[in-house]
């Protein structure tokens, strides 16, 4: 071993004291486990029948027999937030989904070949992100009719040319670089190329673009639902209660609060989740994390 | 001949960026290819991989095995690349994926090439790094590339092209970007390796003492031309091409006479 070898260790030994700080991955972890309980909860056990119209009980203050009240049919707050969170959160998970299987492959396309493909495939995510969510609800309902899948088939589409170019936007940063040419000098192949060497460092961009859609889903299903193009009565949902609860807003604001509150905490769930999630996978980010924050 | 440059062009656009370079390379040969930035040096070296960026045209014949490089298609092209020849590349802070650690790297090449398991390759993997003198190998093939100093990134980059024991090894500026002290650990190592696994070397610098210490031959270039070629002994000390002796001008005195010492 030479002493010149010897002085490149020493110097690489970088100073990591203290312990990993990650609170806000712990805390977006736990808010998005709390929902994920309470929607499966509500499969097998709610206080009320969500969906029990009974017209003694309506509009009943927060007791012992209903934890939160009841809204002005009767139905227990409670009882049907639960069920509420399984709509959230598939609307969303799917919405992303959808967004991130298309919109993700696109940009990845658009990045490495660039040319006249390229081209085509950004004027028409172009052409998508004119399109607001709302406007794309609309039209799949006048062909495939309302409901919870057409809202988040839109609700998908309408995200997908974000994450195409997120993605494309990243991908050209990344491809620049030299480990990229390194790995094709190495004879790894195109496909594979992306997957391992670009993919992972462009991936924290987009998990905190998704954290992101994520909440946006969950206020565009809300919208939707608004407008009775999301999910059709009697299945509850976040949105629909909020807005149902508009016309009692001074009568009982606790109706609009209660599910305004659910909406907003999983959001920021969720965001915190995606923050906590990009610095714990950014090897970088990890490092610099340890130690006093 | 191990591979056989002849009438090398890679034009941009009208403009020829390198302009006819021929050259030889034996095994076991050690070849410097000295040149300024710009002179097409680093671009003679990706047309030799098939690794030039689009928008560039190449011309000539790239002789190996028997057949044209610049003729082959990607797949037999990709049995070569990495496998037969392989490449050091000059930034060893840019040339490591910042996320994958280094041990998977290195044994990415072998997968691919050796079509090793993920253990065997792993393992395989150390026993590199150890090759290339890095210390405590085992562990430091699970850092990351940030948690090693540039010599060590340097040291892995090396790793990964000797992995499959290729018959030419291209270094394009391999200790340009290096303190002087860590530099002179790398040109001992390629040295030794060079010698000890037999492989021929293409040496591209701008940096004359690194040729004068590693390398048996040497080509000058400039602006996309060889102006002059010879052994290296003869290069330093009687220049022909105005150019060569303005370089070698331009060395500080002590460099000079110090000469090539090996």
């Amino acid at each position: 071993m030479s002493d010149v070898a010897i002085v490149e260790q020493i110097e690489s030994e970088a100073p990591s004291a203290g312990l990993p700080s990650r609170r806000t991955l712990l805390l977006g972890a736990l808010l998005v486990l709390l929902i994920i309980v309470v929607a499966l909860v509500s499969f097998v056990w709610t206080p009320h029948d969500p969906t029990l119209v009974s017209l003694q009980d309506r509009l009943a203050g927060p007791g012992s027999s209903f934890l939160l009240g009841t809204d002005q049919y009767g139905r227990d707050l409670v009882s049907q937030m639960m069920v509420g969170s399984r709509t959230t959160l598939f609307v969303g998970i799917i919405a992303v989904a959808i967004a991130i299987c298309v919109g993700v492959p696109l940009g990845a396309v658009a990045a490495v070949r660039r040319g006249w493909l390229d081209e085509v495939i950004m004027r028409l995510a172009d052409v998508v992100f004119a399109f607001p969510a709302v406007l794309m609800a609309i039209l799949l309902a006048a062909g495939f009719g309302g409901g919870t899948v057409t809202a988040m088939t839109a609700i998908g589409i309408s995200y997908v040319p974000v994450f195409a170019r997120v993605t494309r936007g990243a991908s050209l940063q990344i491809l620049e670089r030299e480990f990229v040419l390194a790995a094709r000098a190495y004879a790894v192949g195109p496909v594979k190329n992306f997957v391992r060497h670009v993919l992972p460092n462009i991936s924290h961009v987009l998990i905190v673009q998704g954290t992101i859609a994520f909440a946006l889903a969950i206020l565009a299903e809300a919208a939707l639902s608004y407008l009775g193009l999301g999910t059709q009565p009697p299945t509850p949902s976040w949105g629909r209660m909020l807005r149902e609860a508009q016309t009692y807003i001074s009568l009982a604001p606790r109706l609009a609060i209660w599910p305004g509150l659910a909406i907003a905490v999983s959001v920021l769930g969720f965001s915190l989740l995606g923050d906590g999630l990009r610095d714990a996978l950014d090897p970088k980010f990890a490092e610099r994390g340890k130690g006093p924050r | 001949m191990l591979l056989t440059v002849e009438d090398l062009r890679v034009v941009i656009g009208r403009h020829a960026a390198v302009d006819g370079v021929s050259f030889e390379i034996a095994s076991g040969d050690r070849l410097g290819l000295i040149g300024e930035s710009g002179s097409g040096k680093t671009l003679t070296a990706l047309a030799l991989m098939g690794l030039l960026p689009d928008g560039m045209r190449v011309e000539g014949r790239v002789l190996y095995g028997g057949n044209n490089l610049l003729e082959l298609d990607e797949e037999r092209l990709c049995a070569i690349r990495g496998d037969r020849i392989s490449m050091v590349f000059q930034e060893p802070m840019t040339a490591l994926n910042p996320v994958m650690r280094v041990g998977d790297q290195i044994a990415e090449v072998l997968r691919i090439h050796r079509s090793m398991d993920k253990e065997a390759a792993g393992a395989e993997a150390v026993e590199l790094l150890n090759r290339v003198q890095i210390i405590d190998a085992g562990s430091r093939s699970r850092s990351y590339p940030h948690q090693l100093s540039g010599g060590q990134r340097q040291r892995v980059m090396i790793a990964m092209a000797l992995a499959c024991g290729p018959d030419l090894l291209i270094a394009d500026e391999p200790t340009t970007a290096l303190d002087v002290t860590v530099q002179a650990g790398i040109l001992r190592l390629l040295n030794r390796l060079v010698e000890e696994e037999g492989v021929s070397l293409l040496l591209i610098t701008h940096d004359l003492p690194v040729v004068a210490t590693i390398c048996t031959q040497a080509l000058v270039m400039h602006e996309g031309k060889i102006v002059e070629r010879g052994p290296t002994s003869a290069l330093f000390h009687q220049p022909q091409h105005p150019y060569t002796r303005r370089l070698i001008d331009a060395m500080p005195d002590y460099v000079r006479s110090r000469g090539t010492a090996r």
